[in-house]
């Protein structure tokens, strides 16, 4: 019943739609198995394993632990595999049927509580990632903020934990989140190449997108290779894998005449918010790239920029050349252009109709 | 024998007090005092341009009632706030969709707003939802597409379901991100014009009165608060009934199926119903509309809050009738209500001359296929100011249509586009010629009015000069209330029932102020219950009978303490208030006084409706800010007396709705609208994902009015006793923030001890008819700390109206009352102990042998904080046998020490330096020297290894005075001003290192009292060898450029590491060196306006000069002064 319980509780919850019979046909395809050594979990398995999709990019990694769970005062031993998905992050868990996760009062874990369990593990920043397991509960001389029960979970962490049960959401998350994630990660490094990284950009995928950019981030040998895919990808559909992508060139890449150039010549694909942090991002530049800051100045001609917006670029922002002819040119068109505050603007600027102002 | 006025309870005196007034009250009788409806108010409701009014109409309203005269704001100048080419006054959906048309248009904009959040139709009327009227979702405008959040599961394509919170803060993003500055809790107060067109607007606040330069108006608000302050006129309010609705949020309640409920005849709901909407969490959350028909009496100030205040009544009785006759409400809990009702707040403008209509380019709104719209009908008397309110000359259609968000939306942006379309031709063609940058504001020493004069000291405004404005008087009352909060709601309800005209004035929407908008939902373990307190008990455990004490069932840990629903409590008040008598002003707030010499005789009203005057025989100023005896020119300390750095503030969050979180962590001086508004927009991002805020930003903290004596922490420790208390006061230290008492720094946390509170604490320095309540009395920063529970200013609003009382009754002024018999008067109230009448206050004072026998009790074993370990409810009554020590003579307390010192080794040793130090003697400091080097002798700062009580580890310093021992030490070891400090500080130095701002976030690692301790040792100091060390540790990447110089910081541990930065800049000045001078300079322009008030009066302090906060000038006197400089060590300790 109860294994019944978590599976549906899992189907429901896992975003990628795995189910057994799935699981089982591409286990045919292309599983493979990591050894690992991991001395400070001897009981558990000491096998990663893996299973990509037919292009060899992963598609979950999982491991089966036998961990010893306590409660304030007991221990007890658990069986269970925690899956990744094919980027690292963790992705479900499973329990042995008949072999419940069990709480402080020896009562089973209900369907709510393996929801909020999954929620904790799925939880990259919980509040339990720097706490040590005894600042959990409220000690007997720490108890005066709470009704007399035994040993009680401190009331300003309740919210971040399974009622009763804050030793096994601790130790399950840090285990989550321990050695066998950082092999994951790093069997995922040891697997990128051009081929590779080309296949997890298309996967639209948000984990694995992620997980590609950020490499490519971390890899300026890819960079170059890899620009006009990782600009597609910011007017993907996928927010996630958008901002992602955003972020990517506003980080470092933006420093680079050819990206600016690049972005700006986009910049009416862009939603307002991107469009306003590219602004931004350029004004903290001494000077941007004479091609950029035209490509603003066209885009509004073009009627594809807002004035509210030009008015930013004028403001902030600086390009290398003033005396650029084509600069020029574009800045007397505007002088006259039928916006009074496009006028205004451009009087403020240091060159207006070929003289400076 | 003593004579007495009659008094509220008056019945309870004893038979040998002769009563020189009987009056038979009737408790719940409304008219008693004079206040009904036609008899209650002699007032102006004309401006002054009534002679344009045409015969079928009405001026801007403000008032319903004759003119008994008018008070002048003289011809003046002003500090101009902004220069824009469009100002945008209301916040609703019309203005900010007009905002973002202009802004993204290119023209620079300003929008003002009077609450201090955006998207009214929606958030001030508690109706999260969006009803589509057929069309799609997408379909909807931009403004309604960034409130919708894709996490809320949507019923359907008719409707869509919001999140306050969420609204609140698209709207405010959206606006920042095109570069429109908000300017909240501001009131239009003046036009700036000149012939057919405005150049700008004249608006007040907490800060006084400013100008806004603007090419164009647009008014957005339901009240034309801007269209009432031109010549237009108004068409009078249609005849019959207008509907209004009041919607309340309740969570808790069993699914329902019907979306309307029948209800009896009684409850006045319109058609007999309310209507029922779900709200975005689901199955048991839900709004109920109550819906009530008025007779349209009119949009001035009075029938505009009597409407709004019946709709409180008849809606609570929807609440009670929804709890006992109705299963699925059984176990509702009543969360949140309407601030301003949804309906009709202001009546059609009149039209203007028929050439200035002409005049204007045609154009028409296609708002829909069958009823175009001409632009015109939005016209005013100026070419260039425009409305998008009820206001316009449109059909009733149009007016429903402005009424919904969407509604005001379409017809905000294709009005805004016509405006800019036509921009050459309708707005003013430039800007005024202003009187350019001045930090002193010029004003006419024979003005009647007083008021503040400068946003923030010492900044440079352009200033403006305006023309003289008078203001009609709404009313002449024997006592004004300002502030209806914590201490103010009880003031009034005392007052009125005392049998004396009353008014209180509060800027909110409902009374409490702290106790309910603040988020304070219960007394804790604190405070006085009697008196006033237990009545407000009784009539809330009343109220509680069908409005569940939210407190009780939904917090994780159930305090036994008393609680209430916030909604219930706000209602109890007005209930009492209005029982009582009062006129209530709410929405409103007092920009300023009218005095007569130095006295106080009413105040300057802003309301939604326009400006108003308020005669007053004595003013009870229970802003908690001090509001009106600072204008009035009252002396004050601003925060700490040592550096003007207040408690953090909050703005309470709701999660789930109706139960309350705040959370207090940065600091804002209200008296700023600039750092008013950024306050309110850090708070608001302060738990985005939560269910609201509440509309109040409540600081902890503000102006310490100086009354003839100051009540200080020294008085809690020695527990002092008064002639002339009046109140007694009980809590424990709860500071939190920034402190400067040299008891918290050796680390003596005082307990819970109960503080007589003197009467001469409530009454002003210098200024006379004003007493003042709430928690801006004459007590110093640290002393705050504890006096500002909840029940005392409680019953110090209500013994502070009792107080006027008499003074009106005996005909003496508030500071010359027969304290004595006011003290019989309370303890008869259950107010004061009958001891305080017969005892006889001696000091006391030690023998020589006496503080021996003293130093001996000195109890090493056990942390000096470990005093404050007490459960609330628990009373200290001990003396504390250093306390006594370290506050008598120096001449016997050091030798005693000394000696005892030279007996003593070990912790003893250490406890009895400690004592010396804190006497600012030397013999102290080997001692401290050589305990500290040796708990420094690690790689690591010494952590704090035990909580302080209420303080948790994990807690974020500085809070409630959680110190590491050894930090506590090093603040003792600077009380000596021995060089022996310098090596300390050079090891602290070599040892700090943080690398993780993670660090910061802790009591265990204590790093801000490091810093602070160290920097207050070399401010005691005062030499050049602490430079070095200073320098080094400034160099750490988490103290250095920590200055904000625009936008806001939304992650507050950053304030206290530019708090941090100041302190060690300060302490490098005071040791010599130029470079602190420079941090602290850089500080000047800072946006979070307390560390730039750090700044400027560290400065001032240090150098003698003051140049206020221009950089430049500070710059050069520093360039001129290089060579030369000395250390200047801190002269003064403050007394905590």
């Amino acid at each position: 019943m109860i294994r019944l319980m978590i599976f549906v509780l899992l189907s429901m919850i896992n975003p990628m739609g795995i189910n057994l019979a799935f699981r089982s046909q591409l286990r045919e395809v292309n599983t493979i198995i990591h050894k690992i050594s991991d001395e400070n979990d001897p009981l558990s398995s000491d096998e990663i394993i893996e299973q990509r999709d037919e292009n060899g990019v992963p598609v979950w990694f999982y491991r089966d632990f036998f961990k010893q769970v306590c409660t304030d005062s007991t221990c007890k031993m658990a069986r269970l595999r925690i899956y990744w998905d094919g980027a690292g992050n963790y992705n479900k868990f499973q329990l042995i049927e008949n072999e419940p996760l069990t709480k402080t009062d020896h009562s089973q874990f209900t369907l709510a509580d393996y929801q909020k369990l999954n929620m904790i593990l799925a939880d990259t920043g919980s509040i339990l990632k720097d706490l040590k397991m005894d600042e959990l509960i409220v000690k007997n001389e720490d108890n005066r903020q709470v009704d007399a029960v035994t040993k009680p979970t401190r009331p300003s962490f309740t919210q971040y934990l399974v009622p009763d049960a804050a030793y096994t959401c601790y130790t399950l998350w840090h285990t989550t989140y321990g050695v066998t994630r950082d092999s994951i990660l790093s069997f995922l490094d040891q697997m990128a190449d051009a081929n590779f990284l080309k296949k997890v950009l298309q996967t639209n995928e948000s984990n694995k997108t992620l997980w590609g950019i950020s490499f490519i981030d971390r890899h300026a040998d890819f960079q170059a290779s890899f620009c006009d895919s990782i600009l597609n990808l910011v007017n993907a559909a996928n927010q996630t894998i958008s901002r992602k992508a955003f972020d990517y060139f506003l980080h470092k890449q933006i420093e680079v005449p050819e990206i600016q150039q690049k972005l700006t010549s986009r910049v009416e694909l862009f939603p307002r918010n991107y469009q306003l942090e590219l602004v931004q991002r350029l004004s903290k530049m001494s000077n941007i790239d004479n091609g950029a800051f035209l490509n603003f100045i066209n885009a509004y001609i073009k009627g594809q920029l807002d004035a509210g917006m030009l008015k930013s670029v004028f403001e902030t922002t600086r390009p290398t050349d003033w005396n650029d002819k084509d600069l020029i040119n574009s800045l007397t068109l505007l002088s006259t252009d039928k916006n009074p505050f496009v006028r205004e603007m451009v009087k403020k600027l240091p060159v207006v109709n070929g003289k400076k102002n | 024998m003593v004579d007495l006025p009659h008094y509220w309870g008056i019945e309870d005196l004893p038979s040998n007090f002769s009563l020189i007034k009987i009056i038979n009250l009737t408790p719940h009788n409304n008219s008693k005092n004079g206040f009904s409806r036609r008899d209650f108010i002699k007032i102006s409701g004309l401006t002054s341009i009534a002679a344009l009014v045409l015969p079928e109409t009405v001026v801007a309203a403000i008032g319903s009632q004759e003119a008994v005269g008018k008070v002048k704001f003289l011809e003046q100048t002003l500090p101009v706030l902004n220069k824009c080419d469009v100002l945008i006054v209301g916040g609703g959906f019309a203005g900010v969709t007009a905002a973002k048309t202009f802004a993204k248009s290119g023209a620079s904009v300003v929008l003002i707003e009077r609450r201090i959040f955006l998207g009214r139709e929606v958030t001030a009327t508690c109706r999260p939802w969006i009803n589509h009227d057929g069309l799609s979702r997408e379909k909807l405008p931009e403004a309604i597409q960034s409130c919708i959040e894709s996490t809320i599961e949507q019923p359907g394509n008719e409707q869509t379901l919001l999140r306050f919170n969420h609204v609140k803060l698209a709207l405010e993003d959206e606006l920042v991100n095109l570069g429109v500055e908000i300017i909240y809790a501001s009131y239009p107060i003046q036009l700036i014009a000149q012939k057919e067109k405005l150049q700008g607007l004249v608006i007040g606040n907490k800060s006084g009165r400013q100008a806004i330069l603007s090419k164009m108006i647009v008014d957005c608000t339901e009240t034309a608060s801007v269209l009432r302050l031109s010549n237009i006129g108004f068409q009078r309010p249609m005849p019959g009934l207008s509907a209004f609705t009041r919607t309340l949020e309740f969570i808790q309640i069993k699914p329902l199926s019907n979306r309307s409920l029948a209800v009896p005849v009684e409850l006045k709901m319109k058609d007999n119903r309310v209507l029922i909407q779900q709200g975005y969490l689901g199955q048991n959350h839900y709004y109920v509309d109550c819906t009530m028909d008025f007779s349209a009496a009119g949009f001035e100030v009075e029938s505009t809050i009597d409407r709004e205040k019946e709709a409180w009544k008849r809606s609570m009785a929807v609440t009670k009738h929804l709890f006992e006759n109705v299963p699925e409400f059984n176990d509702a809990l009543l969360a949140s209500s309407s601030y301003s009702l949804a309906g009709i707040y202001c009546a059609q403008m009149n039209k203007p001359d028929n050439g200035l209509l002409l005049a204007l380019p045609e154009g028409q709104l296609k708002l829909n296929e069958s009823d175009p719209v001409s632009v015109r009908s939005f016209a005013s008397t100026y070419k260039n100011l425009w409305c998008i309110n009820e206001a316009a000359r449109v059909s009733p259609e149009t007016v429903k249509m402005l009424l919904s968000p969407q509604g005001a939306c379409s017809v905000a942006e294709a009005l805004s586009q016509y405006l800019v379309n036509n921009w050459d031709l309708l707005a003013a063609s430039g800007l005024p010629k202003t009187q350019g940058l001045s930090i002193r504001v010029k004003r006419d020493n024979n003005s009647k009015i007083q008021e503040q004069v400068s946003p923030q000291k010492g900044r440079a405004y352009e200033q403006m000069e305006v023309s003289a404005q008078e203001i009609p008087f709404l009313n002449e009352v024997d006592i004004l209330v300002v502030g209806g909060g914590t201490s103010g709601a009880t003031a009034a309800i005392v007052a009125a029932e005392s049998g004396k005209k009353t008014m209180v004035v509060d800027m909110n929407p409902g009374f409490g102020g702290t106790g309910t908008y603040g988020g304070v939902f219960d007394y804790w373990g604190h405070g006085n219950y009697k008196g006033f307190v237990a009545r407000h008990i009784k009539n809330m455990d009343k109220i509680h009978g069908y409005v569940q004490n939210c407190a009780n069932r939904y917090i994780e840990w159930v305090r036994p303490f008393v609680t209430w629903n916030v909604q219930g409590k706000m209602f109890m008040l007005l209930d009492e208030i209005e029982k009582a008598g009062a006129q209530v002003v709410w929405n409103s707030i007092v920009i300023g006084n009218i005095m007569d010499g130095n006295k106080v005789t009413g105040a300057v009203v802003a309301t939604p409706q326009g400006i108003v005057a308020v005669k007053a025989k004595v003013v009870i100023d229970a802003t908690g800010d001090g509001d009106v005896a600072a204008f009035a020119g009252a002396p004050f300390v601003f925060g700490s007396s040592s550096d003007n750095v207040p408690m953090w503030c909050a703005l309470c969050k709701t999660s789930p709705p109706g139960i309350t979180e705040t959370a207090f962590q940065s600091t804002v001086d209200v008296s700023n609208i600039h750092d008013y508004t950024r306050a309110v927009m850090v708070g608001l991002r302060s738990g985005k994902q939560k269910h609201d805020h509440y509309p109040y930003l409540a600081p902890r903290e503000s102006r310490h009015i100086l009354g003839d004596v100051v009540v200080t922490m020294t008085d809690h420790l020695v527990m002092r006793e008064w002639e002339d208390v009046i109140n007694i006061h009980y809590g424990n230290c709860d500071i939190k923030g920034y402190h400067s008492s040299d008891w918290l720094r050796m680390g003596l946390i005082p307990p819970n001890v109960e503080i007589e509170i003197p009467y001469r604490a409530l009454v002003p320095k210098t200024v006379e008819n004003l007493i003042v309540v709430g928690k801006a009395f004459s007590a110093n920063h640290e002393s705050s700390a504890t006096v500002r529970m909840q029940p005392d200013l409680e019953n110090l609003g209500g013994i502070a109206a009792l107080a006027v009382v008499f003074a009106l009754d005996t005909g003496v002024s508030v500071r010359k009352i027969n304290v004595a018999a006011l003290q019989k008067l309370l303890v008869q109230k259950d107010l004061l102990p009958s001891s305080v009448l017969e005892r006889n206050i001696k000091s006391k004072t030690y023998s020589s042998e006496e503080l021996e026998q003293l130093i001996k009790k000195f109890n090493p074993e056990k942390s000096l904080h470990s005093y404050s370990d007490m459960e609330l409810g628990e009373y200290w009554t001990e003396r504390i046998p250093l306390v006594e020590v370290c506050t008598s003579p120096p001449a016997l307390a050091i030798p005693a020490l000394e000696k005892a010192l030279k007996e003593s080794s070990g912790k003893m040793a250490v406890r009895i330096a400690q004592a010396l130090a804190m006497l600012g003697s030397e013999s102290a400091a080997q001692t401290l020297h050589n305990e500290i080097m040796s708990q420094l002798q690690g790689n690591k700062l010494p952590e704090l290894l035990v909580s302080v009580k209420w303080s948790d580890l994990k807690k974020t310093p500085p809070d409630q005075a959680a110190i590491p021992p050894c930090g506590n030490l090093i603040y003792s070891l600077g009380m000596t001003r021995s060089k022996l400090l310098i090596p300390v500080l050079k090891r602290v130095a070599e040892i700090f290192n943080p690398t993780e701002i993670g660090e910061f976030y802790t009591n265990q690692f204590g790093l801000f009292h490091y810093i602070d301790a160290v920097s207050y040792g070399a401010q005691l100091l005062g030499s050049t060898e602490a430079i070095e060390p200073l320098k080094k540790l400034h160099t750490n990447k988490f103290l250095n450029k920590r200055s904000l110089k625009m936008g806001i910081e939304e992650n507050f541990i950053m304030e206290r590491q530019a708090l941090l930065e100041l302190i060690l800049g300060r302490a490098l000045a005071r040791s010599g060196s130029v470079e602190g001078l420079e941090i602290l300079v850089e500080y000047l322009d800072d946006v979070r306006a307390v560390l730039a008030g750090f700044a400027n009066s560290t400065l001032i302090k240090i150098t003698g000069k003051d140049f206020g906060k221009n950089q430049t000038e500070w710059k050069k006197w520093i360039q001129s002064n290089v060579v030369g400089f000395k250390p200047q060590p801190l002269a003064e300790r403050i007394d905590g």
